[in-house]
């Protein structure tokens, strides 16, 4: 299509140029044809103006010589003569023949006329033809008088036909008359040239007749010049026109006879004339045909001849035009066909090169002596992911394509090449297109043109990755054979052909022993054959088998190993090798071991567990009920562990725990079980007792009672003795009779029991007990809703000061359960603290009480008093107790400073700083602190100076035997005294006589709070009481 | 509306032809324009008419044979009478002679020749002579019947047919196209008068030639009549008049001349003449045109 298109311009170009051709060439030959035809036509019309003026020239002499005989009248020879000669016929009319003159002899005259030309001298005169005619007109004069002139005269032309009728008309007109082609008289011959006569006639001197009639009356003759027409048309042309003929015919027939003159060349004119033209002359009233051709000569001499170089020079001038553009439009291509036609030949060595080049998977690249690339192959996009064309405009080819850090290696071999070395196995990385890498070797070489001059070098690569991480492989496969596991790789018929370090480090055997050997060397008796024989058709079936077993060291000792066994296949899937790996798993078997101890096991007195125990007991009471023996279960609970954990420490407990572990595990038969179930608790099973529960009662309590004795004696726990004591609850059991949970429950009643009876004792499992721990169940449920339900309740005791004014109360939290009715306090307390529900409870009477005291601010009369709150110390240890109780007062209202909170001395056990950080955040609200039960615990005097306390309560114990044991009266004065050199304020409870509090008051004690005064009440009765003291009071 | 002037002259190359013509019309224009103011001039003072033309020389007139314009072997014609009659008008001395009509012409161009006859203008022709018309004709074709030619285009198409023309002859428009048509097809014999055409066209030389009304009685002459037949060419008739020489003859001399053909027209003398030799009817047709063509 392009092709054609570009056709197209040229071939438009060409039409056009040949069409202006043709239209030139077409005017030109018309212009030529036309301007010949002209040229022509003038030939011939100055070939008819010169026979006309010649014809005309003729008539003039005549009429010279006419007037020559009119002026005298007569036909006089001599004076014809002198008049012809100085003419010079020949010279200066030349085709004139003969000019002469006939007389007009009538027949009458005849015989005078012949006579007197005889006279004349003309002696054989006669008048030819002979003959008697009407009338006669003979030549009787011919002048000049030379050559055929001096025929004789006499020849009458009047008898010839034709020449008598030119006679006759050129009497009557009186003008010349020219005769038809005739035959002079004076030519004789056959072959006489074409001739004619021109007449004129002679008139009678001094007459101009101008009539027919006058005329033929005074005729006397004529005057006639006769022609060689030969003659005349030589005399016409100094030299003939070129390349015309042509041929004068006597009037307009055109034959040979009537043919008067045909010019030289027409005779060898064969060919035909190109213009030929007739044209009729009309001489003295006669008329010729000139019939002129023109012929090539002609046509070559006149003709403008150009329409060849007219039509040449077109069509030369279009087909040049039309190259032109055709050259134009594919110029361009041309162009390119012409430089691709100089670069191919000036790659033409190279082109070898090339071919092989191209159809190789190497990379080539041929580099230029300016260090850039002149050529790469192909090959280049499947290496880097770049075409030739992106590489070959690369600024840098090696710093896109090499990696960076092979790079610093890689320019300087290649500088070597640019210098003409050779070189090769240059290996390095090179990053593709996409940033992957692979590994390329190179080798170089120089290349050289044509002249053998450097051109530069070339490079050819090929990618050995494969080979790299094969290289890899093998360096890794070395270092991991070198691998803590015990390695072996073996042919295929099993025998070993390498053995790793850590296989002679396992087994014992060095690599030497044991290549060349199959690995049954290694085998124990452990396993049957056919356990090996499995092992070898799974590695065999599905190319590796992995498992424990059991081999042999050299030294002769089974360890258990893990075995991996792999099968190596070529690559057409035939076996070539197997690997075996094993590490040693003794180890781990016996860690494996001690898994299951830890999960089974006490880790501390490696007894077994919770887990285990339910396990050894459920099997306990299958075999019980198999053989229908009866079974026991002893819980053992280490009395006082807790405090021994507290004040010696933990790592002291955990030695007493083992020892008593050691000490239980020795006190019971192999059948039986020992388990540690807890912090201090152990259970130990005993199992095939008697089938008697009775008996089988008797053994539990003498194994029970030795085990008492046995846990009795003093431990040594690293440097400190120890005697610690246990307290023993068992349950006897037969068959299925009770359940796992049952048994446990009943075993661990037993054990409370016999915590509460005292410890260091064995209990029995009694029913009865059931009873109280449903009830104790049951108090505690009835607690938890007492405290929602609002059964509960806050009774008031007094305190009261000096006189007995009340200064304030302490809240004492009652129950009253609507079906038990007032449950006091000593049950359901230390229930509360047992089971958490002191928190709750606490913090119900901590808001009671804070309401109370929003509500007496109200009131000017009871503003002034206080609440006094007694706070567990579980409660205190509350992270959040600070925030609670400044929420209940900020919620309630409440006074701060109304507000005291009894603190026992158990609480300072433990983390004494929490407290005072506490009971300080509490004082700067205003709380006050107040120590309860001062002097029967564990209060240390170091806590009263750094304990924010406000006052000091002297426990009733004290207070009651004040006046009876002098102990108590010293430790309550004491108390006194202690709290006023603290600055402490103290309060006596318990205060039930006067006598007592005399005695207190004596002792500085001012602050009571008692029966003696008031026992606790109701809100309303204490606000009662306030107020009556107060009135009492007033009333003193 | 343009009154269209026949050619006659000398052979004009066909290349020109075209440029001629426009020319020819605009100086005819302006020419005619002039000769008519002239001619308006000349009448009116034709009556206070004093001088005649100058006749210290003898002037020369050449006839030439063209049937009943003159004839050589009787010495007859109409030109020869017209001849004698200017002689006798202008009481100058004119030598009459017979000359070929391209002789004639040649001589009137280079001033050889002062007057002749019964010529007609055309633009070249306007360049060296001068005209004084006294008749006007159309042109015939005389062709002869074995010819076959029924129209003026069938000479045209046909090959065969072979025209005779008076060398330097020139014709009405039609026939002046059709003479350079077939001349160009080289299809036209020139002659140097009548008779050999006549020859000519009996002996089938040729089938046509262009004829006039005062060819008539030769054309009349049985033998030509009875194998011939006339085709008008379809021109309004073309002027012939007084060819008088601008190299020979002034101007002021040419207008007396002039002058002395209206005169001639005007009082009948020419009509006379003509009537001599033609029916009083085509006499009348051919003296009566319009003054200025």
């Amino acid at each position: 299509m392009k092709r054609i298109r570009q056709l197209l311009l040229p071939l438009a170009i060409l039409l056009a140029g040949l069409s202006v051709t043709w239209l030139a060439w077409d005017h030109e030959r018309e212009v030529s044809e036309k301007a010949l035809r002209a040229q022509f036509d003038f030939s011939l019309r100055e070939a008819v103006s010169r026979v006309e003026q010649r014809v005309a020239g003729y008539e003039q002499i005549l009429r010279g010589v006419q007037g020559l005989f009119a002026a005298t009248g007569k036909l006089d020879r001599t004076a014809l003569r002198n008049y012809i000669a100085p003419l010079n016929l020949d010279a200066n009319y030349s085709g004139v023949q003969a000019i002469g003159a006939e007389e007009w002899v009538p027949a009458a005259d005849k015989n005078s006329h012949v006579a007197a030309m005889h006279h004349a001298g003309f002696t054989d005169y006669t008048i030819r033809p002979a003959g008697d005619r009407t009338a006669y007109a003979p030549i009787i004069m011919r002048e000049p008088y030379v050559g055929r002139n001096r025929t004789s005269f006499g020849f009458d032309p009047w008898s010839e036909e034709s020449r008598r009728q030119t006679m006759e008309k050129a009497r009557d007109s009186g003008m010349p008359a020219i005769s038809g082609k005739v035959m002079l008289d004076l030519d004789r011959e056959s072959s006489a040239p074409a001739s004619f006569v021109m007449y004129l006639p002679v008139y009678a001197r001094g007459l101009a007749p101008a009539t027919i009639a006058e005329r033929r009356a005074s005729l006397i003759g004529w005057v006639h010049a006769s022609f060689r027409m030969s003659d005349v048309i030589a005399s016409l042309y100094g030299e003939q026109p070129q390349g015309v003929t042509y041929a004068i015919y006597d009037g307009v027939e055109l034959s040979p006879q009537t043919l008067l003159y045909r010019s030289m060349d027409a005779d060898e004119a064969p060919h035909k004339a190109s213009i030929s033209a007739t044209e009729y002359l009309v001489v003295a009233g006669h008329n010729w045909m000139l019939k002129m051709d023109a012929h090539d000569d002609f046509k070559a001499r006149f003709s403008r001849n150009a329409e060849l170089q007219t039509a040449l020079t077109g069509i030369g001038l279009s087909l040049l035009l039309a190259s032109l553009a055709w050259a134009l439009s594919t110029s361009r291509r041309r162009a390119l066909q012409l430089a691709n036609q100089m670069t191919s030949e000036l790659r033409s060595s190279e082109e070898q090169f090339r071919a092989i080049a191209d159809s190789t998977i190497n990379w080539e690249v041929w580099w230029g002596l300016n260090g850039r690339p002149r050529w790469i192959n192909p090959s280049v996009f499947e290496y880097t992911g770049y075409t030739v064309e992106e590489c070959m405009v690369m600024p840098d080819l090696l710093q896109k394509l090499v990696h960076p850090e092979d790079l610093a290696r890689v320019v300087p071999e290649l500088d070597k090449g640019l210098q003409g070395k050779r070189g090769g196995d240059l290996e390095f990385r090179c990053v593709r297109k996409d940033g992957s890498m692979f590994w390329l070797s190179i080798s170089w070489a120089p290349t050289h043109d044509l002249n053998n001059a450097f051109t530069g070098f070339r490079t050819s690569g090929r990618d050995i990755t494969e080979r790299k991480l094969a290289e890899a492989e093998l360096r890794i496969a070395a270092v991991a054979f070198d691998s803590l596991e015990g390695m072996m790789v073996t042919d295929a018929d099993s025998k070993i052909l390498r053995v790793n370090q850590a296989f002679t480090e396992i087994t014992g055997y060095s690599p030497t022993e044991v290549i060349g050997k199959t690995p049954r060397m290694l085998r124990s008796d452990r396993h049957s054959p056919a356990f090996h024989r499995a092992i070898w058709e799974s590695v065999r079936h599905s190319g590796g088998w992995q498992g424990e077993i059991w081999n042999r060291r050299k030294n002769g000792k089974v360890y258990p190993e893990w075995l991996t066994i792999s099968a190596v296949k070529s690559d057409d899937g035939a076996v070539t090798n197997y690997v075996g790996t094993h590490h040693d798993i003794t180890e781990r078997k016996i860690a494996e071991e001690r898994i299951k101890e830890l999960a089974f096991f006490d880790a501390l007195t490696r007894l077994p567990n919770r887990t285990l125990l339910l396990d050894r007991l459920k099997q306990a009471i299958a075999s019980s009920a198999r053989n229908q023996t009866c079974s026991a279960l002893l819980f053992i609970d280490l009395d006082h562990f807790k405090t021994l954990n507290d004040t010696l420490g933990h790592d002291k407990g955990d030695l007493l725990l083992k020892q008593v572990a050691q000490r239980l595990a020795l006190s019971v038969r192999n059948s039986d079980t020992v388990s540690r179930v807890g912090g201090d608790e152990f259970v130990v099973v005993l199992e095939e007792l008697h089938q008697n529960p009775d008996e089988a009662a008797i053994q539990t309590k003498l194994i029970g009672e030795k085990i008492l004795g046995v846990l009795d004696s003093p431990y040594q726990l690293a440097e400190v003795e120890y005697r610690s004591t246990a307290s023993v609850g068992a349950t006897v059991f037969q068959g299925r009779q009770y359940s796992i949970d049952e048994l446990l429950k009943q075993a661990d009643l037993a054990m409370y029991k016999s915590k509460e009876m005292g410890r260091n004792s064995l209990r029995f499992f009694d029913p009865a007990m059931q009873t109280a721990v449903l009830e104790r169940a049951a108090l505690e449920a009835g607690l938890r809703k007492a405290i929602d339900a609002g059964q509960l309740v806050l009774h008031y005791q007094a305190q009261v000061m000096l006189d007995g004014r009340v200064t304030g109360a302490e809240v004492l939290v009652r129950w009253q359960d609507p079906q038990r009715g007032m449950v006091p306090p000593a049950e359901f307390i230390p229930l509360a603290e047992e089971t958490g529900l002191i928190l709750a409870l606490g913090n119900w009477v901590l808001h009671t009480a804070c309401t109370q005291l929003a509500r007496w601010a109200m009131r000017p009369e009871t503003a002034h008093l206080t609440i006094a709150v007694n706070v567990s110390a579980q409660q205190f240890r509350e992270a959040d107790f600070v925030e609670t109780v400044c929420a209940t007062l900020t919620s309630t209202g409440a006074d701060p400073r109304r507000l005291k909170l009894e603190l026992t001395e158990s609480l300072l056990v433990d983390n004494v700083e929490d407290i005072i950080l506490k009971m300080h955040a509490l004082q700067e609200q205003g709380v006050e602190f107040s120590l309860d039960d001062f002097g029967i615990g564990y209060s240390s005097l170091s806590y009263l100076k750094r304990l924010p306390l406000n006052q000091l309560k002297i426990d009733q114990s004290f207070v009651r035997d004040v006046l009876v044991d002098p102990n108590d009266a010293s430790i309550a004065k004491t108390i006194v005294a202690l709290a006023q050199s603290l600055g402490l304020g103290v309060i006596a409870e318990g205060v039930e006589t006067d006598a007592q509090r005399r005695f207190l008051a004596d002792a500085g004690c001012h602050a009571y709070q008692g029966y003696f005064f008031c026992r606790p009440l109701p809100v309303e009765g204490f606000e009662k009481y306030a107020q009556a003291f107060d009135s009492i009071d007033t009333l003193e | 509306m343009l009154h269209r002037v026949g050619h006659e002259g000398g052979r004009i190359p066909v290349i020109s032809i075209a440029s001629r013509i426009g020319r020819g019309r605009f100086s005819r224009m302006l020419r005619n324009f002039c000769m008519a103011s002239a001619g308006c001039l000349v009448l009116g003072m034709s009556a206070a008419q004093t001088t005649g033309p100058n006749c210290s020389r003898t002037y020369s007139l050449a006839l030439h044979d063209h049937g009943l314009l003159y004839s050589s072997s009787t010495d007859t014609g109409i030109d020869k009478d017209f001849s004698e009659e200017l002689m006798r008008r202008s009481g100058c001395k004119i030598a009459v002679s017979l000359m070929s009509r391209a002789r004639i012409w040649q001589l009137i161009q280079s001033g050889g020749l002062d007057f002749s006859l019964s010529g007609i203008a055309n633009r070249e022709r306007l360049h060296f002579a001068s005209f004084a018309w006294y008749f006007s004709n159309k042109y015939y074709l005389l062709v002869r019947k074995d010819a076959g030619m029924r129209q003026l285009a069938d000479f045209e198409s046909d090959n065969g047919f072979h025209v005779g023309v008076i060398r330097s002859f020139r014709y009405s428009r039609s026939a002046n196209h059709l003479i350079d048509k077939l001349t160009a097809d080289n299809r036209v014999i020139q002659a140097g008068g009548l008779d050999p055409l006549y020859q000519a066209l009996l002996s089938n030389r040729i089938q046509g030639m262009i004829m006039e009304p005062f060819d008539y009685p030769v054309v009349e002459e049985k033998q030509i009549r009875d194998v011939t037949r006339i085709i008008e060419f379809n021109d309004p008739p073309v002027p012939h008049g007084l060819i008088m020489s601008n190299k020979s003859l002034p101007a002021e001399e040419r207008e007396k001349w002039r002058v002395l053909v209206e005169t001639m027209r005007a009082d009948g003398t020419v009509r006379h003449i003509f009537e001599k030799y033609f029916p009083p009817s085509l006499a009348a047709s051919m003296v009566e045109f319009r003054a200025e063509p």
